[in-house]
């Protein structure tokens, strides 16, 4: 641990650092973009989510969905990552000292894996090759963990 | 009465107060408004993104929309909901907000938007319902609401920088 803080230490010495405190604009600026963010990752999968547990568009083979709504995932997740690093070297020590930001990361860890190993794979089968089961399963673990990372991610302001 | 009484009573109503003292109740419903965003924001874009002709244009209009609009409306229930509780417990510093004030416009503006494509592009749905690029009404009309949902959820979060 004690390498982590040296780390996030290191960030509050950085010009970056400097940068983000001196502008009052700055940090406001990168939490609205990180809600952009949210809106575009966590509406696209809740989208998916709904079409696994067979409560929207039916009709449309999921693979299809997939394909359509897997850029604006990316780009979601990308504009989270950037301004949540950026958040991140501007609060670098407060950050290591708060429960809740530790908890999001291990959310996010297990979100990332679960969605990249498993969940995309998943998406690009066939309709038939897909059990209900499997579908629900999916659907649920992606909610559990995405929603997850961002009720953590809110509880970084309010709580420890 | 005039609106800022009335703010002033509601922020100092013993549930409004009971709102913003709780350690717990105001992040809760606070996280359920941002979270929130993904089911109403989240799936006007999708749609938006139909009507501008961008994505799910194998589907026809129609019949994403029909499958969006339930959900759409349960997502933007919940943000009414928690909206105004959290405007409850915070009237008085929302009435003094320029970002709040700049956000109650922005909503009339978007729902102005909405209501025009309605009476206007979408009664003539079944002329264009399949086509793979909609008419230039209907493209503007997604890509307007896209950016005023995009300075909404600015003006929320720079709102709640006034509380």
């Amino acid at each position: 641990m004690h390498a982590i803080l040296l780390f996030c230490k290191w960030c509050e010495s950085t010009r970056l650092f400097s940068y983000i405190s001196n502008h009052e604009f700055a940090f406001p600026a990168l939490e609205t973009i990180h809600l952009f963010g949210l809106t575009l990752l966590l509406g696209t999968l809740l989208l998916l989510c709904m079409r696994l547990l067979g409560v929207m568009l039916a009709r449309q083979p999921v693979a299809e969905l997939a394909v359509d709504l897997a850029p604006y995932t990316l780009s979601g997740l990308t504009l989270m990552v950037i301004t949540g690093v950026l958040m991140f070297v501007a609060t670098a020590v407060r950050c290591y000292g708060n429960t809740s930001f530790w908890v999001k990361m291990m959310f996010l860890a297990m979100a990332l894996i679960f969605h990249f190993a498993y969940f995309r794979k998943l998406l690009s089968r066939d309709d038939a090759s897909i059990s209900p089961a499997c579908a629900r399963n999916a659907a649920f673990g992606t909610l559990v963990l995405w929603f997850g990372v961002g009720a953590a991610g809110r509880a970084i302001g309010f709580f420890g | 009465m005039s609106i800022l009484e009335i703010c002033t009573l509601l922020e100092r109503s013993g549930f409004g107060t009971e709102i913003r003292e709780s350690s717990v109740l105001f992040p809760i419903i606070e996280g359920i408004h941002v979270l929130g965003l993904s089911l109403s924001v989240g799936l006007i874009i999708v749609s938006d993104l139909r009507l501008a002709g961008v994505i799910l244009c194998k589907r026809s209009a129609s019949e994403v929309w029909a499958q969006f609009f339930p959900w759409m409306m349960s997502g933007f229930a919940i943000m009414i909901v928690s909206g105004a509780l959290l405007f409850w417990s915070h009237a008085l510093a929302a009435y003094n907000s320029f970002a709040f004030r700049a956000k109650l416009v922005l909503l009339i503006l978007a729902a102005l938007n909405a209501a025009i494509y309605h009476s206007t592009i979408y009664r003539r749905m079944d002329q264009w319902d399949t086509n793979r690029t909609p008419p230039l009404g209907a493209r503007f009309a997604g890509w307007v609401s896209i950016l005023l949902w995009m300075t909404i959820i600015t003006m929320g979060r720079i709102m709640a920088y006034s509380f």
